[in-house]
């Protein structure tokens, strides 16, 4: 699969960047292509394309700050996750997408 | 010449503190003894006036206390371990990196520094080495790889 994300967090220095890493590693132990866009303090960075989203199977949105441009994603089925289960319990939300996608 | 960002004159290990208050004090001190601030009081009344706005301790038993302040000379990263765990805020911490920046100038070099921190916490071997490390130099070599 591929799996786009965007992560976002209140004060946008720690959480940010420590959900993107870890749904990034969760990714890649489970062999998914997987793009993570930070909407953090230094700004928005690894910026999902539409061509990103053309080839993407699905897309999780942490749930703590708005995000923006979010209509880009409006043809991908949506994972909202709290910022702070991204960072602890990616595998899990790999897991899980990975059963409803199966389903789908 | 400008002094690189983390020296092992910043690492230190089995520093004995109660409070978060006391960690960063020392961690003020060491950086001031290496040259790196301009007004030591300033930049401590600086890191603990962000500190009081949200708690810096992030997880994985590390808290990152910060500030970008006129006091710094030097882009400077420290790291300490605590002799033993203490409560900082809501959790338990017993790792602390300390980030100070110059202002003006320097941009959001120290932003920067912490998501480049933040993403490698998120493994356990970082975590893992950052705690076991025997030498100061080690630390220093970690941090210069990522």
């Amino acid at each position: 699969m591929k799996i786009l994300a965007v992560t976002a967090c209140p004060s946008g220095v720690a959480h940010t960047y420590m959900a993107a890493e870890s749904i990034a590693k969760a990714c890649k132990e489970k062999g998914h292509e997987c793009k993570v866009e930070t909407q953090g303090s230094i700004g928005i960075e690894n910026v999902i394309t539409d061509e990103d989203v053309a080839s993407a199977d699905c897309i999780i949105l942490t749930t703590d700050m708005p995000i923006k441009n979010v209509e880009r994603f409006d043809s991908l089925p949506k994972v909202k996750v709290k910022i702070g289960d991204a960072v602890k319990k990616s595998p899990a939300i790999i897991a899980k997408i990975e059963k409803a996608m199966a389903s789908r | 010449m400008a002094k690189d960002l983390m020296t092992k004159e910043i690492v230190a290990f089995n520093v004995e503190a109660e409070t978060k208050e006391e960690v960063i004090r020392y961690i003020v001190d060491m950086m001031d003894k290496d040259g790196r601030l301009v007004n030591a009081d300033g930049y401590y009344a600086d890191v603990l006036k962000r500190e009081a706005t949200s708690s810096t301790a992030v997880g994985f038993s590390i808290a990152t206390p910060h500030a970008k302040s006129e006091h710094v000379a030097e882009p400077s990263l420290a790291f300490i371990r605590l002799a033993k765990p203490m409560k900082w805020d809501d959790e338990e911490v017993s790792m602390v990196f300390q980030i100070g920046v110059p202002s003006p100038g320097q941009g959001d070099r120290h932003l920067e520094i912490l998501a480049m921190l933040f993403r490698n916490l998120v493994y356990d071997e970082f975590v893992g080495k950052l705690a076991s490390s025997e030498s100061e130099q080690d630390i220093v070599d970690m941090l210069s790889t990522i």
